[in-house]
């Protein structure tokens, strides 16, 4: 892969999940008859919280903060940069890992409760995400650099199955639970502050850009333009998919989800799969 | 003799003459010359090994010992074997007798009828990788319990069993003659059931005879496997074996030899006596699950996995069974509060995942194995002697108990966070495991999904308990700066701490002086050669760059991220002076005993057709 390609994706990732938080909370907005904030409002929250000063309850929560923040941002340079899928699967997951240890190590009951339903909303979605990573290494090669073509029409229930795990990832209803804002304030994040607060924030939008990452693999162009477009494509027909879900469900409670995933989000992985086999694809 | 023949014999008779002299040796005083001595020879033989296999570019040695010796070990065994028929009159178990009495006709048998002759002892990469787990984490861990045990008026024999335990695991994955390790099979199941009853309660006389049932069991399965073995392929060597090509009843004796390493390795459906293990004293647990005993079980599966490869049914049953225990004690693993518990479940599930490395057979998969069982040993013992820690200061092993450990013991702590990170976060060695497993499993996708609910439940239950030991209930506050309690043990935490992180640093020349070799023995491995990056067919890591990242992303954090503290909690308006806290462990007892169940029933059926499928396929 060219690098000068790579260096583009990994300035373009974040920034585009920067948007469409801003695109997001714009649509729901509308979807809801209020006006909604500017589309660059994410961005000024972030420059606004690297400007406060943090107050801060744990002595390890900056180094949790810290560990985030580059775990997911190594994910997606691995990915930008071509790298094996997997392994930017498993460091990204690292990084969900350290924003729990984060919300233990403050003595906040928020925090305490966030952290535990964090670790069960991990053990929700990363076996899809798991699955649908090995999906894509059973049609041809882990390497993003390599994916191969025509992925849609081969797998399209893997995808499909990346909405619920956008949906968990996006903190939208009904599998908002960690985050819960009407019962845990914002759960994990509730005894983050300032620049470390940006941290996180930043750590969510390195993940997200992975996450969307791995569903452009599944469309891709002819020529360079229509490649981006189907790809931009793709990945905002997701984001859609997770905000329509977020408007129309009310939150679900920790359980549900996980029997939800583990049993239709692991399922339509494995239909897909048989029906490849049955078929001899592969 | 050559350097590598003495060092052999420095392994196994050191240890062996260290039991014998602790056991006599009466005052304190001694016990810790002789332990530490032992362990310091045990380290030092290891080691000389190593460059001595090093100095041959890592091609095996085989040793063929006297004839006399033979005629020892064939006699040791018929001791041993008539060692269990007397435990099974004391403990009164009709099925520890009647599994002797099968092991001693088994024994008749076996010599009666002479096989190929050939080296007895072979130590090739696999061997010296078991022998460094064994002399060098199983010294630490005999001489942690010289401190740990120092009020048990029953010193002596426990720390000589320790001892002797070591010199039979070595000479055990040395062997390349079924009859000679058969022998020292049974010795470690000798010794583990003495280790377990060692407290003499009710409890523990129950863990060690269930623990006796099951493995004299299995080493009847082996005995069989043994016997057969010759019947079908004419020897009893592991290197006359052949790679493929065994068909029909052939299969048989691979089928009977897996079963012994089932019930060794603890697995599904004969995890029980490893779970009821767990009343014995914490070195012993360490001892079990980290550095001997269930290795033996995967060692002698990854020796004979080349053999059954060409079989479909059994690999496939093999690697399932291997995928159940590891997606079942996963699971459980998360239902539990008990931390020995936990770290139990997770051992069979480790085990489990090299079990299905060994079914899956392909050059990647055992790459994967004999990662996992390196790793694991470290980082397990690691982590079990820091439990024993916190049992000896807190009085319990229950993670519920261990809430603001941190502040308590953080070194401690430390030591277990090294041992949780180094088990489940990349860049550690076990993760570069988890992902050639994964890029492995693929040839065979219903493992896949055993795997990857499995892997998140790993990082649930692990870091639940990591969350435990960071949420202080008392509010914030500094952790101690001394640690007084960790005094006696800070060298043996300290050496294993440094240990799993250094094994880590060296994934690469690891895998390419010790396992490669092994693995590329009948299979060519395609990658996997370099020294910073690890390639396989589809995929890369570059396991040395992301190692060296983190480092520095700690370093930075620590020195520069200095938050303030001191602010009150959020409480929603509400005054929280003491956080209330209490562990959620998602299934109700009922549900994770039906969990168990069905777990042991399916693997109960896949060890059936392990034994039917031969002759179903003769037939046919």
């Amino acid at each position: 892969m060219d690098p000068l390609v790579s260096i583009a994706i990994l300035l373009a990732g974040p920034l585009l999940v920067g948007l469409s938080m801003g695109v997001d909370r714009r649509i729901t907005a509308r979807m809801q008859n209020r006006r909604g904030p500017p589309l660059l409002q994410p961005f000024y929250d972030i420059g606004k919280l690297f400007s406060k000063r943090p107050q801060m309850l744990g002595d390890l929560q900056g180094l949790f903060a810290a560990f985030c923040l580059t775990f997911q941002a190594v994910a997606f340079v691995l990915f930008a940069f071509g790298g094996d899928l997997l392994v930017a699967f498993f460091i990204s997951s690292m990084g969900a890992v350290f924003l729990v240890l984060g919300a233990y190590s403050a003595p906040s009951p928020y925090s305490y409760l966030g952290a535990n339903r964090e670790l069960l909303a991990i053990l929700a979605y990363e076996p899809v995400l798991f699955l649908v990573i090995i999906a894509v290494g059973i049609n041809g090669s882990f390497l993003a650099s390599e994916a191969p073509a025509g992925l849609l029409e081969r797998i399209p229930l893997a995808l499909a199955a990346l909405v619920p795990v956008l949906v968990i990832l996006l903190e939208k209803s009904p599998y908002d639970v960690p985050t819960a804002h009407q019962e845990l304030v914002s759960g994990p994040y509730v005894e983050y502050s300032g620049r470390y607060l940006a941290m996180m924030e930043l750590g969510r939008w390195f993940q997200l850009a992975f996450v969307y990452g791995v569903a452009t693999l599944f469309v891709s162009g002819p020529d360079p333009l229509t490649n981006v477009a189907v790809k931009l494509a793709a990945a905002f027909i997701l984001l859609l998919a997770a905000i329509l879900i977020d408007n129309i469900t009310a939150r679900l409670t920790r359980r549900r989800m996980v029997l939800f995933m583990l049993t239709a989000g692991v399922g339509l992985i494995a239909l897909n799969l048989i029906v490849l086999y049955a078929s001899g694809v592969i | 003799m050559a350097t590598g023949e003495v060092a052999t014999a420095l392994l196994v008779l050191v240890p062996l003459a260290g039991a014998a002299a602790s056991l006599l040796a009466g005052p304190r005083r001694l016990q810790r010359y002789i332990v530490g001595g032992t362990a310091a020879v045990l380290i030092i033989a290891s080691v000389i090994l190593l460059l001595d296999m090093a100095g041959r570019g890592f091609t095996a040695l085989s040793i063929s010992p006297p004839e006399e010796l033979s005629t020892v070990v064939e006699a040791l065994g018929i001791v041993l074997t008539v060692t269990f028929l007397y435990f099974g009159w004391r403990t009164r178990s009709v099925l520890v007798a009647l599994f002797s009495v099968g092991e001693l006709i088994m024994i008749g048998l076996l010599v009666a009828s002479p096989g190929s002759e050939g080296p007895a002892l072979l130590i090739d990469t696999l061997a010296l990788v078991l022998v460094l787990i064994t002399s060098i984490v199983g010294s630490l861990i005999a001489v942690y319990s010289l401190t740990y045990m120092r009020d048990d008026p029953r010193r002596g024999t426990f720390l000589a069993v320790i001892v002797a335990f070591l010199g039979v695991m070595n000479a055990a994955v040395m062997c390349n003659d079924m009859r000679w390790f058969e022998v020292f099979w049974s010795a470690t199941t000798l010794f583990s059931f003495l280790l377990i009853g060692h407290a003499r309660t009710d409890e523990a006389k129950n863990a060690a005879r269930l623990a006796l049932i099951i493995n004299t069991g299995g080493g009847l399965a082996l005995l069989m496997g043994a016997r057969l073995l010759q019947y079908y392929h004419d020897t009893y060597l592991l290197s006359d074996l052949m790679a493929g090509g065994a068909a029909g009843l052939a299969l048989l004796p691979f089928a009977l030899l897996s079963i012994g390493a089932f019930t060794k390795s603890a697995q599904l459906p004969f995890q029980s006596w490893l779970l009821a293990a767990m009343v014995a004293p914490t070195p012993v647990s360490a001892l079990l699950h980290s550095s001997t005993m269930v290795n033996l079980g995967v060692f002698l599966l990854l020796r004979i996995a080349p053999s059954f490869q060409g079989d479909l049914t059994i690999s496939a049953a093999i690697a399932l069974v291997g995928g159940l225990s590891f997606l079942a004690t996963s699971v459980l693993a998360m239902t539990n509060s008990n931390a020995k518990r936990v770290l139990a479940y997770s051992t069979i599930g480790n085990l489990g995942l090299i079990v299905m490395c060994a079914g899956i057979g392909t050059p990647l998969a055992m790459a994967a194995a004999m990662v996992l069982l390196l790793y694991h040993a470290v980082s397990k013992a690691l982590l079990f002697l820091a439990v024993g820690v916190v049992k000896e200061v807190r009085g319990s092993d229950d993670i519920e108990d261990m809430y603001g450990l941190r502040k308590d013991l953080p070194l401690v702590t430390m030591a277990i966070f090294v041992g949780i990170a180094t088990l489940v976060l990349p860049p550690f060695g076990m993760f570069v495991s988890k992902w050639l497993i994964s890029e492995a499993a693929i040839v065979f996708p219903l493992l896949a999904f055993l795997l990857a609910v499995g892997f998140a439940s790993i990082v649930v239950y692990y870091f639940k308990w990591m969350g435990v030991l960071l949420t202080s209930v008392t509010g914030p506050g500094r952790p101690l700066r001394n640690d007084a309690s960790l005094r006696a043990y800070r060298w043996e935490l300290g050496a294993l701490s440094a240990g799993a992180v250094a094994i880590s640093v060296l994934i690469g020349p690891i895998t390419h002086y010790l396992i490669a070799p092994f693995v590329a023995r009948e299979l060519l491995l395609p990658g996997l050669t370099d020294t910073l990056t690890l390639f396989t067919a589809g995929g890369e890591l570059q396991a040395f760059l992301l190692l060296f990242l983190a480092i520095v992303v700690f370093l930075a954090a620590r020195l520069f991220l200095r938050p303030a503290g001191g602010d009150t909690p959020y409480g929603g308006g509400e005054a929280v002076d003491e956080l209330q806290v209490g562990g959620d462990y998602y299934l109700s007892e009922r549900s994770a005993s039906r969990i168990s169940r069905a777990g042991t029933a399916a693997s109960a059926v896949l060890v059936v057709l392990l034994v039917v499928a031969p002759l179903i396929s003769e037939v046919l």
